[in-house]
Order: C-alpha cells, then sequence, then structure tokens
C-alpha cells in the first residue's frame, strides 16, 4: 500500500489551481500510518534537534542562531554585491557561472551544457531547486539518461513520486512500498530488510556513478570571499555526482550566498543538528572550481546556475526575511499540522510551515488561499528556526492580505468584519459574545470528556467545522464567572 | 548559452533593494567564542571519543607499529586507491602495498581503478576534535576517488594535524583556494528507509583513523 494520499497516476505536484488542500490533507489524516509513522519520526527529529543544540551551545544557542540570522539578513540586503563577488571570485577558479530568470531557463541552461558536453548518462543528488525547476523529465525527454541518487530521491523516482520533506524526502513512505518499488522496477527478490534493500540500490547506483558523464546538484551553501559551493550529504552521493563525472551542473538559488569562507562555521554547525541533531554532515564538500591541471581526477568543467525563479521578488523588504531559509526542515518537524497532513497536502515543493509561507508567495496567495490557513500559529516553527525567520508573524501578514485582498469568500469576510467590529468597543464584545453562547450553546452536545463541543456550525461556518469540532464557548463570559466566583471583584468593564 | 545576463538579473534584485548598495559591506562580526563549541584542551581525545560517536574507528599508533596495522587492514585486499601529500606517509604506505601483494589502482587516472579498489589509504589535511572529522583536499598527489569511492578508508592522521574547532579549520584558508575539500565525520549513512541507520550506502561503510605519533 502506498501510502501518499494522492490522486492514481498523478505527480503530486500536478494540481489543479487554485489549490484545494482538503482532499489530500484529510486522505493523510485518515492514513493509519502516515499518522503513526510521520508523526513519531518527525518528533524523534524535533527531539534529536533541541538536545544537540543545546548540547553544543548550551545557553548562548539563542545567540548564535541570531548571529546566523543577522548574517543571512546582512547577506540578502546587500545581494547585488556578494552575487557579483561570487561570480568574480568562481571565474578566478575556474567555475562557469550562467543565471536563469525563471524554471524554464535553468533546465534550458542545463540541457544545453549536457548537450555540448555530448551527455548521455547523469547521476544527480538531491536539490530542491531541481524539484521547482521540474528538471528530472526535462533531461529524461532529451534523451539523457538520469538517475537520483539520494537512496530516498531514487526510491520517488521509481514510483513516480515526489519528496514531502525537504531533508527526508520519503518519510511518507514505508519498506513495503521500497520493496515493492525495487522487485517491480529493478527485478530484485522481494525483501524488506532495510539492510539489504540499501545494499541492492548501492550495488545498482554505484555501477551508474562509474559510467555517467554528467553530474547534477544543488547546493546549500555559495560563498561570495572564494567562489565555492558547499555541498552537505550523509550518503556521499552528493560528492560521487560531483566528483566522478567529467562534467559538473549546479542549479542554486540566489539566497544560498554568505559572505565569507569563516561564516560557514556558523551556518554548518547549525544547519546539521537543525536538520539531523548530526554535528556536521557526513560529507560536507567544498567546491571551488573543476579539477586543476596537475590533478588526476574531478570535473573537467564545473557550471553554477544561479537560480532566481521568484526570488527576487520575495526580496522585497516584507518578505526578504524569509530568504534566510537553509533548508534545514527543522519547521516540519516541529509543526503539529505537517506532523498531521504530511508535505504532499501543502500541493507543492516546498511544504510545512515555511512552504505555507512562499510557496503562496511564489505562486500567488489566489492559487494557495488554504495555506496561510494550514497553522496554529504555536509559534513552535519560529523557536525551531536556526535563523530565527518569524514564520508565525508573516502567515498572519498573509491571513491578512487574504482578508483585505478580497480572496477570502464573502462570509469570512462578513464574519471577520463583524468580529472587528465588536472588538471596538466593549459594550459590543459583551453583546457579541452573550449572542454567541446562545447561538453557539445551543448546538453544543456533551462529549465523554466531559467538555462540550459543536461538530456542526451553522450556515457559511459549516466549512469551519467540516475538519474538526470546535469546543462550545463557555456557558458565562469570563466577567460573569469573575464576579460570581472572586468576592468583592470589581467589574472594571 | 541559453538564459540572461548577470545584469539582467543584478537589475532586479537591485530594483527590489531599492537601487545599488554599495561595494564591500561589513559583515556581522564573528565572535568565535560565541561559536566554537570545543577548546583546545584535550584534542585528542575529544576528536577519537567524537569521531567514534560518529561511526569511525580510531587507534593510537606509533611510526614503528604502522607497517603491522597496514599489513592487517590490507589482509585479503588486490587493490588499493592512494591519496597522500605527506612524503613520509606515502611511502609507509606504498611499502605496506608491496608487501601485502596489494596493487596501487589509483596511480593513473582511470576512474574505473578506484571503483575496483577494495581499500584507500589516505592522509589528510587537517582533523576536527568537535566533530570527529577528516579534512581531505584533493591534489596531484591525493585523487578525490581515494578517500571515498573504495568501501573502506584508511586515514592516516598526525596527531599535530588535529585542531579544535571546525573554525579553526575554516580560518586557516589555504591558498590557492583547493578545487576539493572534503569534510568527512565517519562512514557515509542513511536513514531514508523508515528512519532505521544503515552505514555504507554510497561512500564508504567503514572508516579506520590511525593516529599516528612522532
Ligand atoms: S524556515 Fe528555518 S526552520 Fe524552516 S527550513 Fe528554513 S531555516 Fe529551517
Amino acid at each position: 500500500m502506498s501510502v501518499t494520499p494522492r490522486e492514481p497516476g498523478r505527480h503530486p505536484l500536478d494540481v489543479v489551481l487554485p489549490y484545494d488542500m482538503q482532499p489530500r490533507a484529510r486522505a493523510a489524516t485518515q492514513d493509519q500510518q502516515l499518522q503513526t509513522f510521520v508523526n513519531r519520526a518527525t518528533l524523534h527529529k524535533d527531539e534529536g534537534r533541541a538536545a544537540a543544540c543545546q548540547a553544543a551551545f548550551g545557553p548562548r544557542y539563542d545567540q548564535v542562531r541570531e548571529l546566523a540570522g543577522r548574517i543571512k539578513q546582512h547577506t540578502l540586503d546587500h545581494l547585488d554585491y556578494y552575487l557579483e563577488r561570487f561570480v568574480s571570485q568562481a571565474g578566478q577558479g575556474g567555475t562557469r557561472v550562467h543565471f536563469a530568470r525563471d524554471a524554464a531557463q535553468a533546465n534550458e541552461i542545463c540541457l544545453e551544457i549536457a548537450r555540448a558536453a555530448g551527455a548521455r548518462t547523469c547521476v544527480k543528488s538531491k536539490s530542491m531547486v531541481t524539484e521547482e525547476t521540474r528538471l528530472l523529465p526535462a533531461l529524461e525527454a532529451a534523451g539523457i539518461e538520469t538517475l537520483e541518487t539520494d537512496l530516498g530521491e531514487f526510491i520517488l523516482q521509481l514510483d513516480g513520486d515526489a519528496p514531502s520533506h525537504i531533508v527526508t524526502p520519503m518519510i511518507h513512505k514505508d519498506r513495503a512500498a521500497t520493496a515493492r518499488a525495487f522487485e517491480r522496477e529493478l527485478g530484485v527478490a522481494y525483501t524488506e530488510r532495510p539492510e539489504d534493500l540499501t545494499r541492492i540500490a548501492r550495488a545498482y547506483l554505484r555501477d551508474k556513478f562509474r559510467r555517467a558523464d554528467l553530474g547534477i546538484s544543488g547546493g546549500n551553501f555559495l560563498v561570495a570571499e572564494t567562489g565555492s559551493l558547499v555541498l552537505c550529504t550523509n550518503e556521499g552521493n552528493g560528492t560521487f555526482s560531483t566528483s566522478v563525472p567529467r562534467t559538473h551542473i549546479a542549479l542554486v538559488g540566489i539566497e544560498k550566498l554568505i559572505p565569507r569562507r569563516v561564516d560557514l562555521g556558523v551556518f554548518l554547525k547549525l544547519l546539521a543538528r537543525s536538520s539531523t541533531a548530526q554535528p556536521l554532515t557526513v560529507y560536507t564538500h567544498l567546491i571551488s572550481g573543476p579539477r586543476h591541471d596537475n590533478e588526476s581526477d574531478g570535473p573537467e568543467q564545473v557550471h553554477i546556475i544561479l537560480v532566481d525563479n521568484g526570488r527576487s521578488e520575495l526580496m522585497r523588504p516584507e518578505s526578504r526575511e524569509l530568504l534566510r531559509c537553509i533548508r534545514c526542515g527543522a519547521c516540519l518537524n516541529a509543526c503539529p499540522v505537517y506532523r498531521k497532513v504530511g508535505g504532499h497536502a501543502y500541493g507543492a515543493v516546498y511544504s510545512g510551515p515555511i512552504g505555507a509561507v512562499i510557496t503562496p508567495l511564489l505562486k500567488g496567495l489566489e492559487n494557495y488561499r488554504d495555506l496561510p490557513q494550514a497553522s496554529s500559529l504555536c509559534g513552535a516553527c519560529f523557536q525551531a528556526c536556526p535563523v530565527r525567520i518569524d514564520i508565525p508573524r508573516h502567515l498572519v501578514r498573509l491571513r491578512t492580505a487574504l482578508v483585505d485582498g478580497r480572496a477570502t469568500k464573502w462570509s469570512e469576510r462578513i464574519a471577520l468584519r463583524l468580529w472587528a467590529w465588536t472588538l471596538r468597543g466593549p459594550r459590543r464584545y459583551r453583546l457579541a459574545t452573550w449572542l454567541q453562547r446562545r447561538i453557539l450553546g445551543a448546538r453544543a452536545r456533551r462529549a465523554a470528556d466531559g467538555r462540550r463541543w459543536i461538530a456542526r456550525l451553522p450556515g457559511p461556518l459549516a466549512a469551519w467545522t467540516a475538519q474538526r469540532d470546535l469546543p462550545a464557548p463557555a456557558g458565562e463570559s469570563f466577567r460573569a464567572w469573575y464576579r460570581r466566583t472572586q468576592k468583592g471583584g470589581r467589574d472594571a468593564g | 548559452m541559453p538564459g540572461e545576463s548577470a545584469e539582467d538579473m543584478l537589475g532586479r534584485i537591485r530594483a527590489a533593494l531599492g537601487g545599488r548598495t554599495g561595494e564591500a559591506p561589513i559583515p556581522p562580526a564573528l565572535d568565535a567564542g560565541l561559536i566554537r563549541t570545543t577548546g583546545a584542551a584535550q584534542l585528542i581525545e575529544t576528536f577519537t571519543q567524537r569521531a567514534t560517536a560518529a561511526g569511525a574507528r580510531v587507534r593510537p599508533v606509533s611510526m614503528a607499529e604502522l607497517p603491522e596495522v597496514l599489513a592487517s587492514l590490507l589482509r585479503g585486499c588486490r587493490a588499493a586507491s592512494l591519496g597522500f601529500a605527506d612524503d613520509e606517509l606515502r611511502a609507509v604506505a606504498r611499502a605496506a602495498l608491496v608487501a601485502a601483494e596489494v596493487s596501487d589502482s589509483g596511480a593513473g587516472s582511470d576512474r574505473d581503478a578506484h571503483f575496483e579498489s577494495e581499500i584507500g589509504l589516505t592522509d589528510v589535511e587537517a582533523a576536527i576534535a568537535e566533530s570527529g572529522t577528516l579534512v581531505y583536499v584533493c591534489s596531484a598527489e591525493r585523487p578525490r576517488a581515494a578517500c571515498f569511492v573504495p568501501p573502506v578508508h584508511v586515514a592516516l592522521v598526525r596527531k599535530e594535524r588535529v585542531v579544535a574547532d571546525l573554525v579553526d579549520y575554516l580560518a586557516e584558508r589555504p591558498l590557492p583556494v583547493p578545487s576539493s575539500e572534503l569534510l568527512i565525520t565517519g562512514p557515509s549513512k542513511t536513514a531514508d528507509i523508515e528512519g532505521v541507520l544503515i552505514q555504507g550506502v554510497h561512500g564508504p561503510g567503514e572508516v579506520h583513523i590511525l593516529l599516528v605519533k612522532e
């Protein structure tokens, strides 16, 4: 049984716009395995992250996050300068830098380099940017046999599936799904043992690494000072993909820049601990150009494609902070909504709290109206974020834009207006809460836990209760309760 | 070549920034005391403990013991890849190959040869105590493949190469910048299938670190 909540035969990223989150979210909440497995894995990662950061930095942790956030913000505030500096430094090391305005350009550049190099086979390491540009089908359409080499991505490729987590792409799939994919696509005997499955993938991909003439990667950081690309993987596939083939192409978002080599000291420490509770990823690779003349191996050509694809739009002052993101995945692991609905419910490449904010900004708020609502605003994402992005603040900003910009249904808009009106004076507020108690209280049923719940709201409010029960309003107001219970209490009315 | 020009991209960025932001901005000061997680005390103990925690097998070896230890690691092998910038250590490794009748497959530039190797023998540029990390910098004498293609990696690390913290390695910027610096922390790992931790998916499943005295 595949646990991916998706329409059969359809790639999870092929969604109809405007995107309706409900069907996938509902399917996910009814999927027993997704519920237990994703929930367990993310909880475990969240605890690991907190413990690793605490062990390394102790009480200084918040200051370190603050510093990391400031360095990233500084880089973004001077992005034109650092981008130019990177281009000139990388050029000195022999790297060829290209510029892509959007996904289509990024793929075209990639294909052109591949054609010029006469590439027939390609090995690819994990990269969220190439998920954005949908590079894999583009390469295959051009007749270049391409394999994802991160174990999780490889399994997803065999199944025509998409990642549901930025760091752990197949968190939604189990060993049985893997076993079936291997049996079907690789023609091996069925086995569910993770050790055996890993060995099969290793042997299969090792042969591909050996023969590939093109390697494609993403990048975790770009160092302006030295023109270096930094790549972090645990399996080693990133190093294989970028060191064995004759040609290496990296697709990297322009927000990955950092000013100095020493800044890596801050970011590498935070990234590994925030993603997987490690002090450093197993392979942290600094690549500063093609092989030198006297070296016996390594790529003859290194190309870096700097990808904008909507990022310069996010550079506006009100959203610039979001580009600090180092894609560590900590906010996904910390988020009670992500844990419940999984990554595919977000209907886009980036999921979880950061996805809920950047997807509407990149793809249009009118296309992803549900995403800013997919959060309880509990603040766990902000707490977990190593570069201190105030995600809840941005979610609220988007919700406000939804209300102001007529992006909301008229009924919700009226409800929100009424609510705003009642908040403007104590009398109105008292009247409104009294009405609310009278109307909603009549609908409430007492549950087993003794609390009263409303299973269905009236009229246009019914949509609110389609996915959840609403706790019934208290029988008396706080004020009334206070007057009754506190002898001599005064009404501050 | 398709794509746009640097000026096109910079133009959009500058529009969002409200104009050119000026030359040589000063980034926030890096307080090393804040980000450093390991001090200079007990370097070797810390390195040993952290590298072991990452899954490497660490043991101290004297120069005199080295040939014998290498011979035991090479037993049963047919081919090895070598990567040494340190002349003395390279000579010891070569002698060990000859004694064990193991061929040196990394001598040429044939990439297939490294895939045939059963073991990679290398020295390192540096080792980092805080994370138990090896730093392998490629050069004419150090092919990239030697440290990650064979299924077993044996690293010879002189004790004076061990630095306390990642920031110590990064601050000593080697010039000219090497084309490839690989920071290796333990054997290759994955937890992609149901979170079960497995070593040796693409890179070496075994990493041996020989801490060489004198
Ligand atoms: S927003 Fe912060 S926590 Fe979330 S992935 Fe980005 S850096 Fe990590």
